[in-house]
């Protein structure tokens, strides 16, 4: 593994969506570590300190916003980038918690392109 | 000598000695005379052939003013003193053909021209052969007088009890339209109060100082307030706010808006309570014009909780359908985009296929979504379309388990299909349903299994009523969520971790099936021991 090897905590309750981005990035040379809820996703956060988080909304537990509300609380990951990859409508309670938890990102998963979103996340972790 | 003749020389021979001569005739004659002289009455004497005076009494002299000898051998026609029925011979003619006449409207000029009303009564009768009329007259002046004064009198009091009565008449006619009248407003009244209690929603009138005037009973009800409480009281110094509970200012509340433009304005805050509870409001304030000057408001509330409610459901079921199916529509994106860009993927025939799965897996899921999705939407609707048949329904359950078992095998659960009463009768249901509720049930019983578990599935007839009861022992389902379960796309935060794909759908729409047939569902449980559903329904007897 190499050293410069960028980090990807994908939490994804959906295996589909979860095996086939966990290909995808390991694909394109990251390395991935995974969670099926906001609570495991906030522990291996912690303990993994990625460099980007893709996280999705509805999950069983912990949902997603509250997991970035609560990852916004710990000073090492304040200012990680998080990418919100949902197929929920952002209210007007999301939308603010996305400003207010920057550096973070909203994508409609049905309306992004597999390509686009590793255009994105290639883009986020240039140095 | 005849009686006349001797009668008429006593007249003639003895006026001016009257008393002593008299005293000749016989006793009744005497009488008769003393009569004639003194009567208070005016008498003449006529002959009746000629209609000449031959006699008159001193009464008719002095009341006339006339002399005997005036009077006498005149014709009574000739005399002025008669103006109107004695005037002609032509009248005495007739006086003469009548043995008596009586009338009380001769009129009479003394000699001195002085008017009198005269009574006037006539006898005919016969001395020695001879016809000779009495005619006596009197006075009736004063009489006439009284009489006049009288009939006066009695017309003015006729006139007044005339008019009195027409004034009772015209009171009764008053009284009778007062109380129409009063029955129209009565009537008025009770129609305008039962218009207000039967509008199904509040209404409030203010003045134009916004003091309230009258309330019905919904806005009573809805404003927390009796109208005995607010009457004269000032509509805006009940409690608005805004939805994140500021107070709605005296100038941007509907009733100082109303009354300032004078135009209807609608408006959608929260009320508090007396007891400081909130809820949703929908105001409505119209302006009352007189002459075209507001004089007042009529304001419509309506307590719209329950419409915000069915709303927010309604939006949330597009929300979450939409979700549900952009999750399998964005997998099978997600999957075709990796086939068609990657060749990675095509060379491992592997991989293609597992791809290819994941694709039909979800595809499959789109389309038992939208299903779902209309059968929900007919249940709705109350469109389903009931088609039963004579179902066997161990027959049927059989055919089921049987066809589970691969997807139970998958899992290493053993499924058990118990009939622990031989007599289950076949049934008139719509077959198709209730088959997809059963396998829907016993689907469920599998998915949330641990595996190498158990499905048990018993069947009993107890008092006309078909049990089926369902048995895993799987994840369970906390207290909490078990009144959730049969709402739609509700799903246990659990059964999203142990299978995200599921819809939310199918208990809702079970239990619509059901409750349907007269039958229910109902669910025990505890959690991570296990869940038990139970199905009832009716045994029709035919």
């Amino acid at each position: 593994m190499k050293l410069n090897m960028k980090k990807i905590l994908i939490v994804e309750d959906e295996l589909a969506y979860l095996k086939l981005l966990q290909d995808q990035l390991v694909i394109h040379g990251y390395q991935v570590v995974d969670a099926k809820n906001g609570k495991t996703g906030l522990v291996v956060a912690k303990r993994e300190n990625p460099d980007l988080i893709v996280l999705d909304i509805r999950l069983p537990i912990m949902d997603g916003m509250t997991m970035l509300r609560l990852l916004r609380k710990e000073p090492s990951l304040k200012r990680t980038k998080v990418i919100i990859l949902t197929n929920l409508e952002p209210d007007s309670k999301i939308i603010d918690q996305v400003v207010n938890g920057q550096p973070s990102y909203y994508f409609i998963k049905s309306d992004v392109h597999l390509n686009e979103l590793l255009e994105k996340i290639k883009d986020l972790l240039v140095d | 000598m005849s009686k006349l003749t001797a009668y008429l020389r006593q007249i003639k021979g003895n006026f001016t000695t009257p008393r002593r001569q008299h005293l000749e005739l016989p006793v009744y004659e005497q009488v008769n005379r003393q009569l004639f002289e003194t009567a208070q009455v005016g008498i003449l004497i006529l002959d009746s052939a000629k209609g000449e005076i031959i006699d008159v009494n001193p009464f008719f002299v002095k009341m006339m003013g006339y002399s005997r000898t005036e009077l006498l051998g005149k014709k009574i026609w000739q005399l002025e003193i008669f103006q109107n029925t004695l005037n002609s011979k032509y009248s005495f003619i007739k006086l003469r053909n009548q043995a008596f006449t009586w009338f009380r409207d001769l009129f009479a000029k003394t000699k001195d021209g002085h008017q009198m009303d005269v009574e006037f009564v006539s006898n005919v009768y016969l001395i020695d052969d001879h016809r000779v009329i009495q005619c006596n007259f009197r006075d009736i002046t004063e009489c006439k007088k009284i009489e006049e004064s009288l009939r006066a009198r009695t017309d003015q009091l006729e006139e007044l009890i005339e008019s009195q009565e027409m004034t009772k008449q015209a009171m009764l006619n008053v009284m009778e339209d007062l109380e129409e009248a009063k029955a129209v407003i009565e009537f008025e009244k009770v129609k305008d109060e039962a218009m207000l209690e039967s509008i199904g929603e509040g209404l409030v009138a203010v003045d134009n100082k916004a003091n309230v005037i009258v309330m019905n009973k919904v806005a009573e009800d809805i404003l927390g307030y009796k109208f005995s409480e607010l009457a004269g009281k000032k509509l805006t110094d009940l409690i608005l706010e805004d939805e994140m509970g500021h107070l709605i200012n005296l100038e941007h509340r509907p009733t100082t808006i109303a009354l300032k433009t004078g135009k209807s304005t609608k408006v959608v805050f929260y009320y508090v309570r007396k007891d400081k509870t909130r809820f949703p409001i929908a105001v409505t304030a119209t302006p009352i014009r007189l002459k075209n000057k507001v004089i007042g408001l009529i304001e419509i509330v309506r307590d719209i909780t329950e419409e915000l409610a069915i709303d927010k459901a309604k939006s949330e079921f597009v929300s979450l359908a939409s979700h549900q199916l952009r999750t399998p529509l964005g997998i099978v994106k997600w999957y075709l985009e990796a086939l068609e860009g990657d060749e990675y993927y095509i060379k491992s025939p592997n991989i293609f296929k597992k791809f290819v799965n994941e694709i039909h897996k979800n595809n499959e899921r789109v389309l038992s979504l939208v299903r779902d999705l209309l059968s929900v939407s007919r249940i709705e609707q109350g469109k389903i379309k009931n088609a039963p048949t004579a179902v066997d329904i161990r027959h049927m359950l059989g055919d089921i388990v049987e066809q589970m078992k691969i997807e139970a095998g998958e899992k290493k659960i053993s499924l058990r299909l118990k009939i622990c009463n031989p007599k289950i009768p076949v049934i008139n249901i719509d077959e198709l349903r209730l088959h997809e509720v059963i396998e829907n049930i016993i689907c469920n019983a599998i998915g949330y299994s641990k595996d190498e578990g158990q499905v048990n599935i018993l069947v009993d007839v107890k008092q006309d009523i078909l049990i089926i009861n369902v048995k895993d022992h799987g994840i369970g389902i906390s207290t909490e969520d078990q009144q959730k379960i049969f709402t739609k796309f509700f799903r246990s935060e659990k059964a999203i971790g142990h299978n995200p794909s599921g819809t939310g759908l199918g208990l809702y729409i079970a239990r619509s099936y059901i409750r349907g047939w007269g039958g229910d569902i109902t669910v025990k449980s505890i959690e991570d021991i296990g869940s038990t559903f139970t199905i009832t329904l009716p045994i029709s007897k035919k």
